[in-house]
């Protein structure tokens, strides 16, 4: 299998008031060591590689440059110290179609933004040869995503096609590179600390480590998580578009006085055959709304059977009529004041409730940012900031000690604060709830007061109307009746249209969560677990061939909820000597690269130690962790080592294998002084 | 009163377990913590001219800064829309104790008696709040539209009601 990335040549220069240093150090396929003195810059190259690359971030989310200061600040030429005028790197690599690139990254400059990485086609260091030039921006907001981003461009070249996956806060986002890299890179300072090398969590993908090696690995578990993801987007979806139709069909309703009884809340509920029933309001009771078209028709057809009485015969009624009117009207008048008052009430309630939330919100930020700020100050003003100690007179001193000496922590402010917000917002809920019910009150009172003046209107016409005049009255009562039914009729239809519109959102919403039932299981499929047994069976191999002693390696097991090697359910790590930690390391890696680039494995077919060897490890361990690292049996992959062991010892633990040495003589600096072309001359 | 102190007293006598008092935490709001607080202090004086403000500025400063109410006062007075009588600068004990603070940690330095100068130190702090992009934003927005320059004579005036 061929390895998704190959580095070709590295590229480290820098230019001072005294002169060039610079060196190309060139790549093989298997096995490549550089091997040098302490402090000779072994590390300052490794690091290189993953400055060029943009990856920074994966050591931390400091955008300090990762580099020793003879690349940022100043470095000795000929025993003569000068200072960085220009300076930076270049990697040339290959993809696993065989595509060269040369990426380029300034560390020192005036003119180049250190956040540009400028890409050639071609190889640029070993070829001299180069095609168009691009510029991408990295360790900026979007580098993953847009087309100008750097990393999107690198994920697209080395054929990853990274996954979109859940972050803290709910949304989603794409697995990021700097999270995949710690299963390729060991870096010195932090990386031989655990078994499991530190996998950035600010960048606030939730579970981050165990999608990255779900990821490295191709197991399918990954896939259904994401589907997972994919079908919770869409049921949201849905429920959002639950939310409107209903919220229409209520409105719709609204303007008919046609009230919804037993409307479902939620999409969840989903719609029986006894749901959604329009009822109206006919005389002081409620009924279906077919029922009271039925009703006013034979009303009216009583009334048109008959012809309009003259004003004279109806007179008696109509009296009884106006009085009945007239005291309705005043007692629906006199609600309304009542409701207009109620309301008016709950609306004052509403703004100071919106106006504490505003400051409670506020204050949340504070707190919020404090405890970043605390992080960022904590070297600035440790005393005061991490310590919680007076610079002055060394006393314990508290936040807010000014007005209480009994404070809460950050913490605890946070929590209290957001309960404290959402006892609020319910509360604001409650307030709007209750508004928008009197609201409606409010209007269909107010329709009713204007039937009611019609109504005491036209009596009154009839009353004083000549005694052979038609009953204005009867007239009245028979056109409003059948505007009505018209009105109740249409709106009847319309709200059929809506309550199929909403039961077929709720059948879909359904559908999916069956789905999702479906692959709700977390459990790994067939080939995950051979897949974890692969890794396992090769961990406790290497563990065995490098000599580790801590415990029994066929007693190191791969965890199936975390990937990582444990012993009797726990993570290995207490219980190890410091060498036998840096073994599971190398054979942990070892094993996730052979796996990683087996069927549907993302693994990049890359690894970089720098000073495997830090804690002297057995000579043996050492020489059989190089063995295979040029053994045939890693599909092709590359793997770097930086270390510091004598020449001649480690000439002799290679013989046999196939390796690419690069040596620094004793005393040799990896930045060499580069004499200019016309001095040369 | 006395009643219900002597039953309370007859209550705590008749039943077999003894009381125990915990003391509990209160909250402080979000402005009197110390990372808030210099970080801010830092940041005021950023913008000062060579890093310095007299102290009865950056007391206006520290005022406006702290609530949306003010805030909004101090904008619109620097607009030229004033109201005397709804502007009352309150000078913060809050902040006299933060600049001693400052000083004791080595952000900033007394320059003279009335002005405080920020040190290297207090400018790395401001410069890692301002970096941020997600702290702090509230505050940040108010200084950005802030006048460049506020004249010790705007303070003045503000501070003598004229």
């Amino acid at each position: 299998m061929n390895p998704k990335i190959r580095l070709r040549a590295l590229n480290l220069h820098a230019e001072t008031h005294v002169g060039q240093v610079g060196r190309v150090i060139r790549f093989e396929d298997g096995l490549n060591l550089l091997r040098a003195d302490n402090t000779a810059g072994k590390s300052t190259a490794l690091q290189a590689i993953v400055y060029a690359l943009g990856l920074e971030g994966m050591l931390s989310p400091s955008q300090r440059i990762p580099l020793a200061h003879a690349m940022t600040d100043s470095v000795a030429i000929n025993g003569v110290e000068g200072r960085i005028i220009e300076s930076g790197v270049e990697l040339e690599l290959e993809n696993g179609s065989g595509e060269i690139i040369t990426v380029a990254r300034s560390v020192v400059s005036l003119k180049r933004d250190r956040h540009l990485i400028t890409v050639r086609d071609g190889g640029g260091l070993t070829q001299g040869q180069t095609g168009d030039v691009a510029d991408y921006f990295v360790r900026r907001k979007g580098a993953a995503q847009n087309l100008a981003g750097f990393h999107r461009f690198l994920a697209e070249f080395l054929g990853l096609d990274l996954p979109r996956v859940t972050r803290m806060d709910g949304t989603e986002g794409p697995l990021y590179l700097e999270t995949l890299f710690p299963y390729f890179f060991v870096e010195q300072k932090h990386g031989w600390s655990g078994i499991q090398a530190r996998i950035p969590t600010y960048l606030g993908i939730r579970d981050v480590g165990k999608r990255s090696a779900e990821f490295i690995l191709g197991l399918d578990v990954f896939e259904r998580t994401l589907q997972r993801q994919r079908i919770r987007s869409n049921m949201s979806e849905l429920e959002a578009e639950w939310r409107t139709a209903s919220s229409q069909l209520s409105e719709s309703a609204k303007i008919s006085r046609v009230v919804i009884e037993s409307l479902p809340v939620r999409v969840q509920q989903g719609v029986g055959d006894d749901d959604i029933r329009p009822v109206v309001a006919v005389g002081t009771h409620w009924h279906p709304i077919g029922v009271a078209v039925q009703a006013m028709q034979a009303e009216l057809s009583k009334l048109v059977s008959s012809p309009v009485p003259t004003a004279g015969a109806a007179a008696v009624g109509v009296e009884d009529d106006l009085v009945h009117l007239d005291h309705a009207l005043r007692s629906s008048l006199a609600v309304a004041v009542s409701l207009a008052e109620e309301r008016g009430e709950l609306e004052r309630y509403q703004s100071q409730v919106s106006l504490r939330l505003e400051a409670l919100r506020e204050d949340l930020q504070r707190h919020k940012d404090a405890q970043v700020l605390e992080r960022f100050g904590s070297e600035h003003a440790r005393a005061l900031l991490t310590d919680h100690i007076c610079p002055t007179c060394h006393q314990h001193l508290e936040d807010g000690a000014d007005i209480s000496s009994h404070a809460m922590t950050t913490e605890e402010s946070i929590d209290f604060i957001q309960k404290q917000i959402s006892t609020f917002e319910s509360m604001q809920n409650d307030h709007a709830r209750v508004i928008r019910a009197l609201a409606i009150r409010q209007e269909s009172l107010g329709i009713q007061v204007h039937d009611y003046r019609d109504g005491i209107r036209a009596a009154k016409e009839t009353l004083s109307a000549a005694n052979s005049a038609p009953s204005v009255a009867e007239i009245s009562r028979r056109l409003t009746l059948e505007n009505r039914i018209a009105e109740l009729e249409s709106r009847s239809t319309e709200l059929s249209v809506s309550r199929e519109n909403l039961r077929g959102i709720s059948e879909r919403w359904a559908e999916q969560r069956s789905l999702l039932a479906m692959v709700e299981r977390d459990d790994l499929s067939e080939s995950d677990v051979a897949k974890l047994a692969q890794v396992q069976s090769i961990l406790q191999q290497q563990l065995h061939e490098y000599g580790f002693e801590s415990l029994d390696p066929q007693d190191v097991e791969i965890d199936k909820t975390t990937y990582r090697p444990v012993h009797e359910g726990f993570d290995l790590g207490f219980d190890l000597s410091a060498s036998d930690m840096i073994r599971v390391i190398w054979a942990y890696l070892f094993s996730i690269l052979r796996v990683g680039q087996t069927d549907g494995g993302n693994h990049l077919g890359l690894l970089v130690f720098d000073e495997p060897r830090q804690q002297e490890t057995a000579h043996s361990s050492y020489s059989a962790l190089l063995a295979q690292a040029s053994s045939a049996g890693l599909g092709g992959a590359q793997v770097l080592f930086a270390t510091s062991e004598p020449l001649t010892s480690l000439e002799e633990m290679l013989q046999g294998h196939s390796y690419n040495l690069i040596s620094l003589a004793a005393g040799e600096k990896l930045l060499q002084p580069i004499v200019p072309l016309e001095e040369s001359l | 009163m006395n009643s219900d102190i002597e039953s309370l007293i007859q209550f705590f006598d008749e039943i077999p377990a003894s009381p125990r008092f915990t003391r509990r935490a209160v909250n402080i709001p979000g402005d009197f913590r110390t990372a808030w607080r210099l970080s801010v202090l830092t940041m005021l004086l950023a913008r000062g001219r060579a890093n310095a403000l007299a102290i009865d500025h950056l007391h206006v400063l520290w005022w406006a800064i702290r609530t949306p109410k003010t805030r909004e006062l101090f904008l619109r007075w620097l607009q030229g829309d004033k109201g005397p009588d709804e502007l009352l600068v309150r000078f913060d004990p809050s902040l006299t104790v933060t600049v001693d603070l400052a000083i004791g940690e080595g952000l900033v330095a007394k320059e003279t008696s009335a002005n405080i100068r920020l040190t290297a130190a207090g400018e790395a702090l401001a410069a890692e709040a301002e970096s941020d992009e997600n702290v702090l934003r509230v505050e940040k927005t108010f200084l950005e539209s802030l006048p460049r320059r506020i004249t010790q004579r705007q303070i003045r005036k503000l501070l003598e009601w004229t």
